[in-house]
């Protein structure tokens, strides 16, 4: 069963429950609008006349102590957990915080949860209510709301403690900051004073033929004065650029084309990743043919520059399909005298999916092209593969056809990996006048309204840039960082720009607004494209795609906060509907049980996936053997456990700390993706929850 | 000419709670088919197993019949709307016990759609009608004693001024008094133009304030009429007069001794309604045996 069947599948299930729900409930969701009288109230407010009674009963089992507990396991945690640098400090208190709130509240939640509908049963209450004009939908619509409330005043009261305690680290660290900013100050201060003396005692020394000692000179940190200045306490908000296709790092730029290609540097780290989106599609007969008649890569590169002759050139080329990254093969190839290689892999079956008669016989998923050139002083033109042109490679199924089936436009270009950063090196002085190995961010040009783009007087906007350096070498220096920006359509109006970085902290950079296009009609303004290089020797830049942003105005710190709560509110109150559903026709333990089932699958998706590739990799495929039957079993049972995955909410998108623990603002946009992902997945349990109290025996 | 809608009314209403695999099965109820009027005081006896808490709950739908229909008020039974007119009694307490007593009616009156200021004053009225000690009532349910919860749960039945009042072993967990005042209150009921059901073993009770009585056995509905019908001596002729002086009882007996009437007893002749029930139930009794063997 192929992943878009499943969820197919999943779906159609949802609908049906839904119209089922919509045939059965009518009578009762119409009741929930009606008013018995004038000036008397609907169904809503007999569901919270449920709800606050449910929320009396989460009080009076002592659910208020839930914040003391949390507050004294995070203040322990804290006073135990103190990193070393003070920037990271407020970013660990709040993944300290927000974890510890969510996982207290989704215990106690789920537990309330499954435990309050069982126990009215048990206790008979249910048949007093149920007396009342209360329909089963209010009843468990107030249950759910009951509990979604007490979370929600929870999260309130450990949410404004969160704040406080925030508040006030914040303040000690700054004051921490401040002090020791001082005391570097001083000591560096000292120093110079004392490197001062030593040159005149050192020129003393050297006229009498003697050498004298150096005291090593260390220079405040930027970062710990930007930190005891502004604190932590702030959302920042920007633009970045698009994930894949915005970001890349290069060898060499050529600015003298229009637009500029990129080159990748030979004998560095440098790679480029070519992904087809589609299956790579072969007949059957090609891809078990004999080798020679088999599908093959056939690669370009037209453009090389460098001392060596071109045609010594070489590229490690892996092939990966991304749904199963650790099947994949390799291969060393070297460029001819006409700049091309060609590539039949050993293992077709492998890679490429067979086809017939227009139909994929087997889907084995896309696949990514990583490709490198261990050859120093080599420099390879990428070339982007938009309609105008071609890309360095294709696929040729047949060899006496034409169809060559190319990747996707743009390929990925990435540099030297280092916790999940890339890096790009400072001049090597070795290589003389060598290019420098560059980041390029590229801004898309309808997402930079310069109406909407907070200006300074002097019309410039702010590029705001969190960068991590590394040195290997001349390390008593600061690290430079070299700027050039421009927009697409005027590739020769740079603007260039020289800082020190300072690090763990945003540097904020003005970059003219002529670089925007000015422009009203957001296809005429161009991308905005920003080239980040490492300008000192021995030194190296760490960034990712979201280093370079375009500022917008910070947001509200707590607003922030609350957003975060929310997002935790949003996975409790489907675990309750989860809860309380399961709990509807279950005793409370075997309902903790489904709930806990529930949530476990809610974060397996990503593990079911991988499961169900790793199977299709290791499945036999030709055989009629016994070994085949067992596959079959095996891959029945993940396709079974891939649909219950489906049907379950995914729990692994709701994450809180996102964009908490990076200091910028949660966007509404994400809060609202969450709200109707909880809406999405609601509905069926809602339905489903209906469907077992409609007829439930009470009595 | 038109036709009084009865206040309770089933046709063939049968109960049948499912065992494993529709084994073991039991009929709780069989074809009752029943009707109580408006304003009257109806009482259903039986002993234990008989099907009266089950024919209460298929009243307020809080389970499902396997057959058969019943209609409460002229509307099907479980009708949401129909269920504003009913005040129902369970045969114990059930209710939160971390509520209190105000909290509790509170609730009940939110459910009824009750504006701020009804619910205030129907929650006073209720507690003073049922005499709850107003030291209690904001202590938790939890820790009321039984005749305390039982008001309370009377209280609930009563807040929305019902039409109909299904009162499930109204006196148990009363002491005299209470149940005196419980008596009473159901009188005052049907004073007050309401129709009560009433289910209870107290037959005492029942016969003091009931206008109509059934009596179940294994879920068949074996007797149904007024008290006094039912609890007539028809070969037993009795004469009541005021002021009878002795003289004259004498020669009265002497007369019916002369002309051959038998067991003559002076003074008023009655039976007694748990003699009827206990004699039903024994018979019943002993011809399961006797067919068993």
């Amino acid at each position: 069963m192929t992943f878009t069947l499943t969820y197919i599948i999943a779906y159609s299930v949802f609908a049906v429950v839904i119209v089922i729900f919509c045939l059965c409930a009518w009578k009762d969701v119409f009741m929930l609008f009606r008013r018995p009288t004038r000036g008397m109230g609907t169904g809503f407010s007999r569901i919270w006349a449920v709800a606050r009674t449910t929320v009396a009963e989460a009080w009076a089992g002592r659910v208020w102590l839930l914040p003391a507990l949390w507050l004294a396991a995070v203040l322990i945690l804290m006073l135990v957990v103190v990193p070393y640098d003070k920037s990271e400090r407020i970013p660990l208190y709040l993944r300290v915080l927000i974890t510890g709130q969510e996982w207290l509240l989704l215990v106690m939640m789920w537990v309330l949860a499954c435990i309050s509908f069982p126990r009215e049963r048990e206790r008979k209450i249910l048949v007093t209510n149920a007396s009342k004009p209360l329909s089963r939908l209010e009843l468990f619509l107030g249950k759910v709301v009951g509990f979604s409330v007490t979370a929600a005043l929870l999260l309130v009261i450990m949410g404004l403690m969160s704040y406080a305690i925030i508040t006030y680290a914040d303040f000690r660290n700054r004051r921490a900051a401040a002090e020791e900013y001082v005391l570097a100050e001083s000591d560096y201060q000292q120093a110079l004073e004392k490197r001062r003396q030593e040159s005149m005692a050192s020129s003393a020394l050297k006229l009498q033929g003697g050498t004298a000692q150096k005291t090593d000179i260390i220079v405040p940190s930027e970062s710990l004065k930007k930190l005891s200045e502004e604190g932590s306490l702030f959302a920042y908000n920007y633009i970045t650029v698009p994930k894949k296709t915005g970001f890349s790092i290069v060898g060499m730029m050529d600015f003298a084309s229009n637009p500029p290609t990129r080159y990748l540097k030979g004998g560095s780290q440098e790679k480029v990743i070519y992904h087809f989106a589609t299956n790579l599609t072969a007949p059957p007969e090609a891809i078990f043919g004999p080798p020679g008649s088999r599908p093959f890569f056939f690669f370009f590169f037209p453009v090389q520059l460098g001392p060596h002759p071109p045609s010594t050139a070489q590229v490690n080329v892996i092939v990966r399909r991304t749904k199963a990254p650790l099947h994949q093969q390799e291969k060393s190839l070297t460029l001819d005298s006409r700049l091309v290689a060609q590539w039949e892999p050993d293992r077709p079956d492998e890679i490429f999916s067979p086809m017939a008669n227009g139909k994929v016989l087997e889907d084995l998923g896309p696949v990514d092209i990583t490709l490198s050139c261990p050859t120093p002083g080599v420099y390879l033109n990428i070339l982007d593969g938009k309609p105008s042109g071609q890309p360095n490679v294709c696929l040729v199924p047949i060899r006496t056809s034409a169809n060559a089936i190319w990747p996707d436009p743009e390929p990925q270009m990435l540099g030297f990996e280092r916790r999940d950063q890339q890096q790009v090196a400072g001049p090597d002085p070795k290589e003389g006048g060598a290019w420098p190995e560059m980041a390029v961010y590229r801004f898309k040009g309808p997402d930079l309204n310069p109406a909407k783009l907070p200006l300074d007087s002097k019309g410039d906007f702010t590029v705001a840039m969190a960068l991590d350096i590394d040195k290997q070498d001349n390390r008593e220096l600061d690290t430079q960082c070299y700027v050039r920006a421009y927009n697409e359509f005027k590739p020769n109006e740079i603007v260039e720009r020289k800082f020190d970085v300072i690090e763990k902290r945003v540097n904020s950079l003005k970059l003219p607004s002529t670089l925007l296009g000015n422009e009203t009609d957001p296809s005429k303004r161009g991308d905005v494209v920003i080239l980040v290089m490492c300008a000192t020797p021995g030194h190296w830049i760490s960034l990712n795609e979201q280093a370079i942003r375009i500022e917008l105005p910070q947001s509200s710190f707590l607003l922030n906060l609350f957003k975060s709560e929310a997002v935790i509110f949003l996975e409790i109150t489907l675990l309750v509907l989860i809860g309380v559903t399961c709990s509807i026709r279950l005793g409370w333990p075997v309902a903790m049980l489904m709930t806990g089932l529930c949530y476990m699958l809610g974060n397996f998706a990503e593990v079911v996936a991988d499961w169900q590739s790793a199977a299709k990799v290791f499945a036999n495929p030709q055989g009629n053997s016994g070994i085949l039957n067992m596959d079959n079993l095996q891959k029945g049972a993940l396709d079974f456990l891939g649909l219950l995955v489906a049907i379950m909410p995914d729990f692994t998108r709701m994450e809180p700390l996102k964009y908490l623990v990076d200091l910028r603002d949660m966007p509404w946009s994400y809060l609202g993706y969450e709200a109707a992902l909880v809406a999405l997945f609601s509905l069926p349990f809602i339905a489903l929850g209906y469907m077992l109290i409609r007829k439930q025996e009470l009595g | 000419m038109t036709t009084e809608i009865p206040a309770i009314q089933t046709r063939n209403l049968t109960k049948i709670y499912p065992g494993f695999w529709n084994t073991q099965s039991v009929t709780a109820l069989q074809n009752l088919n029943l009707t109580v009027r408006r304003g009257e005081i109806f009482g259903l006896l039986g002993p234990n197993g008989s099907g009266k808490t089950t024919t209460i709950k298929l009243l307020l739908g809080l389970i499902n019949p396997t057959s058969g229909e019943a209609d409460l008020l002229g509307q099907p039974a479980g009708d949401q709307i129909t269920r504003r007119s009913i005040g129902y009694l369970p045969e114990e307490t059930y209710l939160y016990r971390f509520l209190n007593a105000r909290q509790t009616l509170d609730f009940y009156g939110r459910l009824f759609n009750m504006n701020r200021a009804q619910r205030v004053r129907a929650i006073d009225f209720y507690l003073d009608f049922v005499g709850l000690d107003p030291a209690v009532r904001k202590r938790r349910i939890g820790t009321y004693s039984k005749g305390q919860a039982r008001r309370v749960g009377l209280a609930q039945a009563l807040l929305n001024d019902p039409d109909l009042v299904i009162l499930d072993e109204p006196t148990s967990g009363l002491d005299p008094l209470g149940t005196e005042e419980m008596k009473n209150l159901i009188i005052e009921l049907k004073r007050a133009g309401k129709t009560v059901l009433l289910s209870s073993h107290q037959l005492a009770d029942v016969e003091d304030v009931c206008d109509r009585i059934c009596i179940l056995y294994r879920g068949k509905l074996e007797v149904e009429g007024s008290i006094d019908e039912l609890l007539e001596v028809r070969e037993v002729f009795t004469v009541e007069g005021r002021h009878v002086p002795d003289e004259l009882q004498a020669r009265m007996v002497a007369m019916l001794k002369e002309a051959g009437v038998t067991d003559v007893v002076p003074g008023v002749q009655r039976g007694r309604l748990a003699d009827l029930f206990k004699k039903l139930v024994l018979e019943k009794r002993a011809s399961e045996k006797s067919g068993a063997a």
